[in-house]
C-alpha cells in the first residue's frame, strides 16, 4: 500500500540518498587527488628557499673561501627562516656529515610550535650545494610536519566547506521539488475529501501531464461536463427570473487546493533562497569594492565611504519593505515579485558596471527596492497561502531560505571573486537573480485568502502612539537597535575589513561569514522551542546582548581568519538568542497597540526602527576605526551592544509595573 | 519508463539533482585547487626572486645609483638563463622605464602595466598571465625612497598543465558521480514510485470507461451530460477493486460524484421529465 505520506518520505531519503552518493563520491574524488598534486608543490617551496641559500654559499666557495671559514652565514640562514615560520631547523654539512653551521626555530624565535618527539615530526630535505659540478656542501632544510599535515587538513576542510554548501543548495531545491513531485497525488486526495463533503472542483492548478494530471484533468473535464450539463438542464426546468431557487450550486469556482497553497509557499522559499544568494555573493568583498571603484569622494574618508552605499542600501530596503507592501497587494504577489526581481537583478548587475561612487549607490538603492518588494511579495505569498495555524511554518520555511543563502552566497561569492574578479560577480548575481524569477512565474499561482489583512499601511500616528510606550522605547533602543547594529556593522562591513587588512583573500572571508548564519541556525530553534515555555525573554535578550559583546572581544585574543571566523559564529549564535524573544517581547509590551492597529502594524513600525540601526551601523563602525582601527571597531561595537543589553535588563520593567510606566 | 510520467520527473529531477551536486561541487574544488596551487607557486617563485632582489638592494645600499650598474645586464642575463622557468628578468628605474633587461630589445621602454602608487602600497606585487607570474619588487635607497625595481616574469606552463590535469579528473569524477546516482535513482525510483504509476495508468483507464474528454460523439452540454450520468451509475466499479491509494482516492471521487448528482436530480420535475429512465436516484 503506497500512502502519500509514504511517496513523499520515500522520495525525500531517496534524494537525500542520491545527495550524500554524490557528496560523498566527489569529497573522495577530490581529496584523492589534491595531496598529491599540491604537496610536492609545497615541497618544491623548501628546495626553492634551499636553492637560493645554496647559491649565496656556492658563490663564496667559488671565490676560494674555505667551507669552514665562512662568514655571515648564520645571518643569512636567520633571514630565510624568519621568512618561513614551517622551518624547524637549516643545517649544512660536510659531505662527511660534519656539521659546520645551524639555526634552529627557537633561536630564531619562529618556535612557536613546540618540537615533536616523533621519528617523522620533521621532513627532512637536502640540498646541494655545487661547485664546479661537485657537491661541496649539503644544505638540510626541516619542514615541520604539522605544516604539511596542515596543508591537507586546509585541503579537507576546504572540499568538506565546498560539500556543506554544494548540499546546501541541492536541499533548496530538494525542498522545492519533493513537495512538486506529489502535488498532484495530494490534490487528488484533497479533490476526493472535497466531493465527499458535497463541493465539487473546477478549477485545477496542476499542469502535470503524468498519469496524475491525467486522472485530474479527467476530474475536472467531468466537473464542467457537470457543471455546464446540470445548469443547462435545470435552466430548461427552472427558466432564470422565474423566482423558483435551484438547489445549491455544488460547484466552486474558485478555491485553491491546499496542495498547490503549499507548493506556493515551496516555491516562495526557493526564489527568495535564489535572490537572497545573489546578493550575498558579494558579501565578502563590497566594502572592498567600494573603496576601489569609489576611489576617492571629496573630504569623506575611505571608511565612510565604504560605509555610505551600505548603510543607504539598508535604509532604502526598509522603506521599500515599508511602503511596497500594499502595493504589492495591489498588483498582486506574482507580478509584484517579478517587478522585484528584475529590479534587484538590474540592480546587481549594474553595481557591477558602476563607474564611480555615485552611480554605484543609485544602483545599489535600485537593488535595495527591488530587494524589498520582492522581500515583501514573498511574505504576501505566505501568508496568502497559509491560515493562523500553519503560518508560523510559512514563515520559517521563508526565513529557512534566507538563512541557507546567508550561508551559501559568501562562500561562493568569495570563490567567485578571486577566480573571476568583483565586477563579473556581480554581472553573475545578476543573471542568478533573474533566477528567482523563472521560478515564482513557473511554479507559483496567484491566490488570495478572503478576509486577510495582509499588509496594515503604517502611518505616523502609529510611530508616535508606540514612541509614547516607553517599555517600547526602552526595547528598541537598548535591544533592537545595537543588535542590528552589531549585525550589520561587524558582519557587512568591518569583517570583510578586518580580515582583508589581515592579508585574506575573498574566499577566506567568504568562509568566514557564513559562520554567522551557521551559529544562527544551530541556536535560533532551540531558543524558540524554550523562551515561550521558561517566559524569560528579558533574560534571553540579554543574554544574548552580552553574548554578543563576548562574541566581539574575541579579536583580543586571536588574530586574522579564525578571530573573525569565531566573532562571527559567536554573533550569529547570540542573535539568535534575541530574535524570536523580542518579537514576542514586542507584541506583549505593545498590548494594547496590537488591540489598536494590529499586530502587523506593530511588528512593521519595530521592523522600521530596528533597521535604523543597521543604517547606522557602518557610520559608526566606520568612526571607530579611525580611532581604534578595525580590531578596535569590533570590540567598540561589542561592548556597546553589551552595555546595551545590561542597561535593558535594569531599564526594562515587568508587565506587573506596567501602569506606573505607561504615562 | 514513460518520459512524462511521474516516475520519469522523479528520475530526471535527481539527476538534476546530482548533476548539480557534482557541478557545484566539481566547480568549486577546482577553483580552491586553483587557489592553493597559485598560493605555493607564488610563493616558491617570490623566494627565488627575493634572493637576485636583495643580491642587487645590498649593492644599492652602498649609495651606486641604479643606472649606472652597468653589470646589472650581464646579471639579469645570467639569471635569465639559470633556471628554465625563467622567462624575463627587467630592472626599470622609478618610473617604470627599463634599464636593464634579459630581452636586450626592452631596455629604454617602459613597462607595461606599471603603477608606482601600487608598488608604493605593496612591497611584493604578482602579476598573473593566461601562463606565467610577473613578480614585482621595488628598490629603495637609504631614505626608503623607491628608486626603481625588479620585475621577473616566469612561466607557469607545468602549473597549467596541472590545473588542466586537475579539470579533467575531476569533471571524470563528475561524470561517474552522475553515472552511479543515475543509476542508483533510476532504481530507487522504480521501488519507489513505479508500481504507483502502473496502478494510476490503471485507474486512469477505467475512469475513462466512465468519461472520455476526448470523444468527440456527445455534441451538446445536455447529451454529454445524459452520457455521463449514466455512465457513473454504470459504469465500472472501482471502489471494490480499489487497492492502491490513486484508485482509492479516484473511487472516492466518482462515489462522491454520483451522490452529487442524485442530489441535484432529485427534484421530481427533473426525475420524471427530463432525466432518462435509466438514472436511478438516491
Amino acid at each position: 500500500m503506497h500512502s502519500i505520506r509514504t511517496v513523499s518520505t520515500r522520495v525525500f531519503i531517496l534524494s537525500v540518498l542520491v545527495l550524500l552518493t554524490a557528496a560523498a563520491m566527489m569529497a573522495a574524488w577530490a581529496h584523492r587527488s589534491f595531496g598529491p598534486q599540491l604537496l610536492p608543490e609545497a615541497e618544491k617551496r623548501t628546495i626553492a628557499a634551499g636553492e637560493v641559500l645554496a647559491a649565496q654559499i656556492a658563490r663564496a666557495l667559488e671565490a676560494g673561501v674555505p667551507p669552514d671559514k665562512l662568514v655571515g652565514v648564520e645571518d643569512i640562514l636567520a633571514d630565510t627562516m624568519a621568512v618561513r615560520d614551517d622551518l624547524r631547523y637549516i643545517r649544512i654539512l660536510d659531505p662527511a656529515g660534519r656539521e659546520l653551521f645551524r639555526r634552529d626555530a627557537e633561536a630564531n624565535g619562529n618556535g612557536s610550535l613546540p618540537v615533536l618527539d616523533r621519528p617523522d615530526a620533521i621532513l627532512d630535505t637536502v640540498v646541494p650545494v655545487m661547485v664546479q659540478n661537485r657537491p661541496l656542501l649539503l644544505i638540510h632544510l626541516g619542514v615541520d610536519r604539522r605544516f604539511v599535515d596542515r596543508l591537507s587538513r586546509d585541503l579537507l576542510i576546504d572540499i568538506i566547506t565546498v560539500l556543506v554548501v554544494s548540499a546546501l543548495c541541492a536541499l533548496e531545491v530538494l525542498l522545492f521539488i519533493g513537495n512538486a513531485t506529489t502535488a498532484e497525488l495530494r490534490e487528488l486526495r484533497w479533490l476526493a475529501d472535497e466531493a465527499e463533503r458535497g463541493r465539487l472542483v473546477t478549477r485545477l492548478y496542476s499542469r502535470a501531464r503524468d498519469e496524475y494530471g491525467r486522472i485530474l484533468a479527467w476530474y475536472s473535464a467531468v466537473v464542467q461536463v457537470l457543471a455546464e450539463g446540470g445548469r443547462k438542464m435545470k435552466e430548461a426546468i427552472i427558466p432564470p427570473g422565474s423566482g423558483q431557487s435551484s438547489a445549491t450550486d455544488p460547484v466552486d469556482h474558485d478555491v485553491v487546493p491546499d496542495a498547490t497553497r503549499s507548493l506556493n509557499v515551496v516555491a516562495a522559499r526557493l526564489s527568495i533562497f535564489i535572490f537572497a544568494l545573489a546578493e550575498e555573493l558579494s558579501r565578502p568583498f563590497f566594502p572592498l569594492y567600494v573603496q576601489e571603484v569609489a576611489g576617492r569622494v571629496g573630504d569623506l574618508s575611505p571608511h565612510l565611504i565604504a560605509a555610505l552605499p551600505i548603510s543607504t542600501f539598508m535604509m532604502v530596503w526598509a522603506l521599500a519593505q515599508m511602503f511596497g507592501a500594499a502595493w504589492s497587494e495591489h498588483v498582486g504577489r506574482r507580478k509584484a515579485f517579478i517587478i522585484g526581481a528584475v529590479a534587484g537583478a538590474g540592480g546587481l548587475a549594474m553595481t557591477g558596471m558602476s563607474v564611480g561612487f555615485y552611480d554605484l549607490v543609485l544602483w545599489r538603492c535600485v537593488t535595495a527596492v527591488g530587494y524589498g518588494v520582492l522581500m515583501i511579495a514573498v511574505q504576501g505569498i505566505v501568508v496568502d497561502n497559509t491560515d493562523e495555524a500553519s503560518r508560523a511554518r510559512g514563515f520559517s520555511m521563508f526565513v529557512g531560505g534566507t538563512l541557507a543563502a546567508g550561508i551559501c552566497g559568501p562562500a561562493f561569492g568569495g570563490v567567485l571573486a578571486d577566480q573571476i574578479g568583483y565586477r563579473p560577480t556581480f554581472v553573475l548575481g545578476g543573471f542568478v537573480a533573474l533566477a528567482s524569477c523563472a521560478v515564482i512565474y513557473a511554479c507559483a499561482v496567484e491566490t488570495r485568502r478572503p478576509n486577510v489583512g495582509n499588509s496594515a499601511s503604517i502611518n505616523w500616528h502609529y510611530i508616535a502612539t508606540l514612541f509614547r510606550n516607553r517599555r517600547f522605547v526602552t526595547l528598541v533602543a537598548a535591544s533592537a537597535l545595537p543588535t542590528k547594529l552589531a549585525a550589520t556593522g561587524i558582519l557587512f562591513y568591518l569583517v570583510p575589513l578586518f580580515l582583508n587588512s589581515a592579508g585574506a583573500d575573498s574566499a577566506d572571508i567568504g568562509r568566514a561569514l557564513p559562520l554567522y548564519f551557521v551559529g544562527f541556525m544551530c541556536v535560533s530553534p532551540l531558543v524558540a522551542q524554550i523562551s515561550d515555555r521558561l517566559a524569560m525573554r528579558k533574560e534571553f535578550l540579554t543574554a544574548g546582548g552580552v553574548l554578543s559583546g563576548i562574541a566581539c572581544l574575541v579579536v583580543l585574543w586571536l588574530d586574522g581568519f579564525w578571530a573573525a571566523a569565531l566573532c562571527s559564529l559567536g554573533l550569529g549564535a547570540a542573535q539568535a538568542l534575541i530574535s524570536a524573544p523580542q518579537l514576542a517581547l514586542v507584541l506583549d509590551t505593545c498590548d494594547e497597540e496590537v488591540k489598536s492597529f494590529g499586530a502587523a502594524a506593530v511588528l512593521g513600525v519595530f521592523r522600521f526602527v530596528e533597521r535604523m540601526g543597521s543604517f547606522l551601523s557602518p557610520f559608526l563602525a566606520a568612526a571607530l576605526i579611525t580611532y581604534g582601527g578595525y580590531d578596535g571597531a569590533i570590540i567598540g561595537i561589542g561592548i556597546l551592544v553589551a552595555v546595551c543589553a545590561l542597561l535593558f535588563y535594569v531599564g526594562f520593567r515587568k508587565r506587573t509595573t506596567d501602569s506606573s510606566s505607561r504615562p | 519508463m514513460r518520459s512524462g510520467g511521474v516516475s520519469g520527473r522523479i528520475w530526471l529531477i535527481l539527476v538534476l539533482i546530482a548533476v548539480m551536486m557534482a557541478g557545484t561541487a566539481g566547480a568549486l574544488s577546482y577553483f580552491k585547487f586553483e587557489m592553493k596551487l597559485r598560493e605555493l607557486v607564488t610563493s616558491q617563485l617570490t623566494t627565488k626572486t627575493a634572493e637576485l632582489h636583495s643580491k642587487i638592494q645590498r649593492v644599492l645600499m652602498l649609495g651606486l645609483l641604479l643606472p649606472e650598474l652597468n653589470e646589472l645586464q650581464l646579471l639579469v642575463e645570467r639569471e635569465a638563463g639559470r633556471e628554465e622557468r625563467t622567462d624575463l628578468v627587467d630592472i626599470h628605474d622609478e618610473t617604470g622605464r627599463i634599464l636593464f633587461s634579459s630581452d636586450r630589445d626592452r631596455i629604454g621602454q617602459a613597462l607595461a602595466d606599471y603603477d608606482a602608487a601600487a608598488v608604493h602600497a605593496a612591497p611584493i606585487q604578482v602579476v598573473t598571465g593566461d601562463a606565467t607570474i610577473t613578480i614585482r619588487m621595488p628598490f629603495r635607497n637609504d631614505f626608503d625612497q623607491l628608486i626603481g625595481g625588479l620585475s621577473v616574469r616566469y612561466s607557469i606552463s607545468d602549473t597549467r598543465q596541472k590545473q588542466q590535469w586537475m579539470a579533467g579528473y575531476l569533471v571524470t569524477g563528475a561524470v561517474i558521480t552522475i553515472g552511479v546516482c543515475g543509476l542508483l535513482s533510476l532504481l530507487g525510483t522504480r521501488l519507489v514510485v513505479g508500481r504507483l504509476e502502473k496502478q494510476a495508468r490503471q485507474t486512469r483507464l477505467s475512469l475513462k470507461q466512465i468519461y472520455d474528454p476526448t470523444d468527440a460523439s456527445a455534441t451538446s452540454p445536455e447529451e454529454r451530460y445524459r452520457t455521463l450520468v449514466s455512465r457513473l451509475e454504470r459504469g465500472p466499479d472501482l471502489i471494490a477493486d480499489a487497492r492502491d491509494e490513486v484508485a482509492r482516492d479516484a473511487a472516492r471521487i466518482v462515489a462522491a460524484l454520483r451522490r452529487t448528482v442524485a442530489a441535484e436530480t432529485a427534484t421530481q420535475a427533473t426525475k420524471n421529465e427530463r432525466f432518462p429512465a435509466d438514472v436511478s436516484v438516491g
